[in-house]
């Protein structure tokens, strides 16, 4: 089998003297669409963090792509092909919608040191093509802050392929959606996702959600991976079916 | 867009006419209002655009006014040369504070840049036999056609228009982009490769070079320097003007310059109380205009 593009090994994180990330251990292979689930404060968030850079471990490792990327910050990640999204919506309200994709762009291209000379005009077409791919259809000029919830979610998204990543965490990607627009949501993203050969790693409380995409599902509670396996081994495993008590799965 | 240009034009003649029908003392006037325009937007680089608060950015203006009086008086340098230096000086502090500063935020990243300005004071205040003490350094003078009141009014012109004109550019640039996105939302910045922590600290040495430059055209203007240009009440001044004129605007700091300065010149004829009544006024502006004076002028043309 081919090296897993990305392996986290044995990831610990204590807050005071609650273990957040108690030994985590897993892979993901590359082009796989992978869903993270678990009960409130099972540890998702410190996971993300963990794997993004936005925290250091107290012990373990990040390997991206066979390289220990374990104490890489977040903004040298996205040069090397590591993008992700925010369970709150993370967008720059004081930018205009353009000049958000064309930020995530610029800083891509490495031009963010560039002192004098205007960003308008730069990357417009390839900022236009990423508003389009996500189908934002609100005018590239109109203030971010303007837009709808589902909108800023599809403009946090346009950003955050920018970087034409290889490895893309999405927490809670439809938060805050309608049931109805949710499905709609995550296929966009895994239509994106298998055009790019684009590996994604998500989190999500929407069973239904996580059941209609995800190739392989991780269950992490209290800070470890009690189960992992293809959709339907999950959906049957009693370890699982414990941790929900018998809820929505 | 043409009304602006023709206002901007308006501004421009008007700017390089003054001295035709002003006395020495409203040509004085003039010199500073350009160079509070110049210091008060180096500020904003920080504050409106950077999402940070220094409280002792007077600590580059005073720096830059002690670095060229320094260099002039005790160096014996040409004032031109110690012009050019004495913002360099300041880049260089404003880094090191940067160094210290930018991985704070809020009042913290405050309160650190003021106690550097007051540890600055203190320097200044007691090394006498540099800085002059308490009764500052006086005949810091340039020669020469440019050390008249109209030559120095025309000099601090043409660089504040030069390093304003910079700063515009700055703001629109990609660099002032992600410093702006930096503000709105810093783990976000992050994530998309903006290293926060160094763009911040770029855009300090930046506003430090610039109220550096501010600080020693002023000490040109003054032929002194005084250490109460080093002190706590000095802060407010970049902050007051900056709220005055409104900090979601480029030209709001300094249209905020100009009227602080000119109230204040105003004022002072009429009244030893010039202070209270500025108060009672920016309290005013920030209940009834709270985005400045620029900003109510154009949410009103919206309607």
């Amino acid at each position: 089998m081919a090296e897993p593009i990305l392996r986290a090994a044995d990831l610990r994180k204590s807050f005071g003297g609650l273990a957040a990330a108690n030994g985590v251990s897993f892979a993901v292979e590359r082009a796989e669409f992978r869903a993270i689930i678990g009960p409130n404060g099972a540890g998702k968030s410190t996971l993300f963090n963990l794997l993004t850079g936005f925290l250091r471990p107290d012990a373990g490792r990040v390997i991206l792509e066979g390289r220990d990327v374990t104490a890489t910050p977040p903004h040298r990640l996205f040069r090397q092909g590591v993008s992700r999204t925010f369970q709150i919506t993370s967008i720059f309200t004081n930018l205009s919608v353009m000049e958000n994709v064309q930020i995530a762009l610029l800083s891509h291209r490495a031009r963010l040191y560039r002192l004098l000379r205007p960003a308008a005009p730069q990357l417009r077409e390839e900022a236009r093509a990423l508003l389009e791919l996500v189908g934002l259809r609100a005018g590239p000029g109109l203030a971010a802050s303007a837009l709808s919830h589902g909108d800023r979610k599809k403009l946090e998204l346009a950003v955050s392929l920018a970087n034409q990543p290889r490895v893309l965490f999405l927490d809670e990607p439809t938060a805050g959606m309608a049931a109805n627009e949710r499905l709609e949501a995550i296929r966009l993203v895994r239509r994106i996702a298998d055009e790019r050969e684009l590996t994604v790693v998500f989190t999500e409380h929407d069973m239904q959600v996580v059941f209609a995409v995800a190739d392989r599902i991780s269950v992490l509670h209290q800070g470890s991976i009690i189960a992992e396996g293809r959709p339907e081994e999950v959906r049957r495993s009693a370890d699982v079916q414990r941790v929900y008590l018998g809820g929505v799965i | 867009m043409n009304a602006r240009l023709l206002l901007a034009g308006a501004v421009a003649v008007a700017l390089l006419a003054t001295p035709l029908f002003a006395g020495p003392f409203w040509v004085f006037v003039a010199i500073e209002v350009v160079v509070f325009a110049l210091y008060a937007a180096s500020f904003n680089l920080l504050f409106g655009f950077g999402g940070m608060l220094p409280f002792g950015h007077a600590a580059f203006f005073g720096l830059g006014a002690y670095s060229l009086a320094v260099l002039v008086k005790k160096a014996a340098w040409h004032a031109l040369l110690a012009l050019a230096v004495a913002p360099v000086v300041c880049a260089l502090a404003a880094a090191l504070v940067a160094f210290f500063c930018v991985r704070l935020t809020g009042i913290y990243l405050g309160m650190l840049s003021f106690s550097f300005q007051m540890l600055l004071y203190t320097v200044v205040y007691k090394w006498y036999s540099l800085t002059g003490g308490d009764d500052g350094l006086s005949g810091v003078r340039l020669e020469g056609a440019l050390g008249t009141a109209n030559g120095l009014y025309y000099l601090s012109l043409v660089l504040v228009a030069a390093m304003l004109g910079f700063l515009w550019l700055l703001v629109g640039s990609p660099f002032g982009k992600a410093l702006q996105a930096a503000k709105s939302n810093p783990q976000k910045s992050a994530a998309i490769g903006v290293h926060v922590a160094l763009h911040r600290a770029i855009a300090f040495a930046i506003a430090g070079a610039l109220a550096g430059l501010a600080g020693a055209l002023f000490a040109l203007a003054n032929q002194s320097v005084f250490p109460g240009w080093l002190n706590w009440t000095a802060s407010a001044v970049p902050i007051v003007m900056t709220v005055l004129g409104g900090m979601h605007s480029f030209v709001g700091p300094v249209i905020g310059a100009a009227v602080y300065v000119v109230l204040q010149t105003v004022l002072t004829g009429y009244t030893e109380y010039w202070a209270l009544i500025l108060g009672v006024l920016v309290i005013a502006i920030v209940m009834l205009m709270p985005e400045g004076i620029v900003g109510w002028f154009a949410r009103g043309r919206r309607g």
